[in-house]
């Protein structure tokens, strides 16, 4: 079980880092996505994969009974889960909302677009130290 | 007083719901000034107390130290919660005048004091997890603040910044994984103990590196510093002052906790190549501090010199050559050499005698910072000066 983990692991951290190479933002988000559950499967993996009982403890005593699921990289992964949710519904709306104002999704583009957003104050003081 | 300790996350956390619920442009400004001051204080409480007593633990929901969640405060957190306190009040303070009541009304204040929650909860974090909990506090919140307003700079500096983060997340979560399978403790004390039993030392080495690149991303080291640049001088000085002030910090403080109490297995590896990053980091952080220093100081302010391009001559231009991206770069890098430099004379010895010399180390790079920035605020006025005066 481990082993079909391990290469699920990896098939997704690969097509996260083919997704992530990509100019086109959205597919890197995908990729993150992508790579986000990777890191969730990885920690799931870590904490051993045991087909065993459910970790309850019985009424009045202190610990569970016989062998038990572990139970922390459940919480860990659940924590990371919402954390990584928050995290990727937030970048959604800010790429949309950078689609929206700059009009591409391209990181070139945004890139090059950067200096020409504010022409008022770069291109209009160099021509005043020209006349001044 | 341990019951202190969680006060400084319950504080910030408190103030935040307060501001938001807070209708009043200017009342929720002084809320937020009135908490930071509260946090200062309060840090500053707990300083005194990890200086009376030593260091001082608090087992959340009174769970036994390896099992539950730890909130721990040594010498080295209480120092970097005494300087978040008094970043975050000068802030504060300076955003009543910098923050109109629209980015107020859209959440400034609240997102403000939630990144100093998360903060001081990464500093009082003593569980790795934990810290991985407060690193995301303190990331949402400073994409909040740094996209606040929307402008078309801020959007596309923002992109940058939170794919970077989002990536150095990953990395650092996936670490915790592999630390956590190794060793079967998340609890930072507990690790460093669990570590000497691991069996394959190459292993260890490989996740040292992955934290490595994780909190390099955050801390802005050389190599990987690439959203720095893109995004830093976009949003308003009262943002950019935290990021500068904070957000960096919290990255080099992680390091030094994790290259500290978990990662010495292999010295000269690990701590070989942090150390030559923060040479790197020095070496181009002085070269760019100097340029800067030059073109505002010695170049002529008008005309054929370098710094006609620089629109220096204006109250944003000043703001913004104020936090230009190379002096924020230095800020962070000068320190991270010597706290590199610590780390490595430290590595083997007791965790009081690293405790007390991180204190040491940040100690004296905040004395170093606090002389150049003195410099650069004279060069600075000299190039004002000249600059107004050919103007008349």
């Amino acid at each position: 079980m481990e082993t079909v983990l391990a290469a699920v692991v990896g098939v997704l951290v690969a097509a996260s880092v083919y997704l992530m190479l990509a100019r086109n933002i959205l597919r890197f988000l995908f990729g993150l996505v992508l790579i986000g559950n990777a890191a969730n499967l990885t920690i799931f993996a870590a904490g051993r994969l045991t087909p065993a009982a459910p970790p309850l403890v019985p009424e009045g005593l202190a610990g569970p009974v016989g062998i038990v699921a572990n139970a922390l990289p459940q919480a860990l992964i659940l924590t990371a889960i919402v954390i990584g949710f928050g995290l990727l519904a937030f970048a959604l709306a800010l790429v949309f909302q950078t689609y929206r104002s700059l009009g591409t999704l391209d990181s070139d583009a945004m890139h090059h677009v950067q200096p020409a957003v504010e022409p008022p104050s770069g291109s209009g003081s160099m021509h005043q130290g020209g006349t001044s | 007083m341990s019951w202190l300790l969680p006060l400084v996350i319950v504080l910030p956390v408190a103030t935040a719901v307060a501001t938001f619920l807070c209708r009043n442009a200017s009342a929720a400004r002084w809320l937020s000034v009135a908490g930071s001051a509260a946090l200062l204080a309060l840090s500053v409480a707990v300083l005194a107390d990890v200086w009376r007593s030593g260091v001082v633990a608090v087992q959340v929901g009174d769970w036994p130290a390896p099992f539950g969640t730890t909130l721990v405060a040594d010498p080295l957190s209480a120092v970097m919660l005494v300087m978040t306190a008094t970043v975050g009040l000068a802030v504060a303070v300076y955003a009543v005048a910098d923050i109109d009541a629209r980015l107020g009304s859209l959440g400034y204040h609240t997102l403000f004091q939630v990144l100093l929650a998360g903060v001081c909860g990464a500093f009082i974090a003593g569980d790795i997890f934990n810290l991985y909990v407060w690193f995301e506090v303190m990331l949402i919140a400073s994409f909040g603040l740094l996209v606040l307003g929307g402008e078309r700079t801020q959007l596309a500096g923002g992109v940058k910044y939170v794919a970077l983060n989002l990536v150095s997340t990953v990395l650092f979560l996936s670490g915790i994984g592999f630390l956590y399978g190794m060793t079967g403790t998340l609890n930072l004390a507990h690790l460093h103990l669990a570590v000497q039993q691991v069996e394959n030392p190459g292993l260890l080495t490989v996740v040292a590196v992955l934290f490595m690149v994780a909190f390099g991303i955050k801390a802005a080291v050389f190599p990987l510093f690439f959203w720095l640049p893109a995004s830093y001088h976009t949003p308003r000085v009262a943002v950019s002052a935290v990021f500068a002030g904070l957000l960096t910090k919290v990255g080099v403080y992680a390091l030094i906790r994790v290259f500290t109490l978990i990662f010495n297995h292999d010295t000269d590896y690990t701590h070989g190549l942090l150390l030559v990053v923060a040479g790197l980091n020095t070496a181009i952080s002085l070269f760019y501090y100097l340029r800067v220093i030059k073109v505002m100081a010695i170049d002529p302010p008008q005309g054929e010199g370098r710094a006609a391009r620089i629109p220096l001559v204006s109250v944003p231009g000043l703001y913004a050559a104020v936090i230009t991206a190379p002096v924020l770069l230095l800020i962070v890098q000068i320190g991270l050499g010597f706290v590199a430099l610590a780390i490595r004379n430290a590595a083997g010895k007791t965790p009081e005698n690293i405790a007390n010399l991180g204190t040491a180390t940040v100690i004296s790079v905040h004395v170093l910072l606090g002389a150049m920035l003195t410099v650069t605020i004279a060069a600075l006025a000299a190039h004002v000066f000249r600059a107004t005066r050919s103007q008349r």
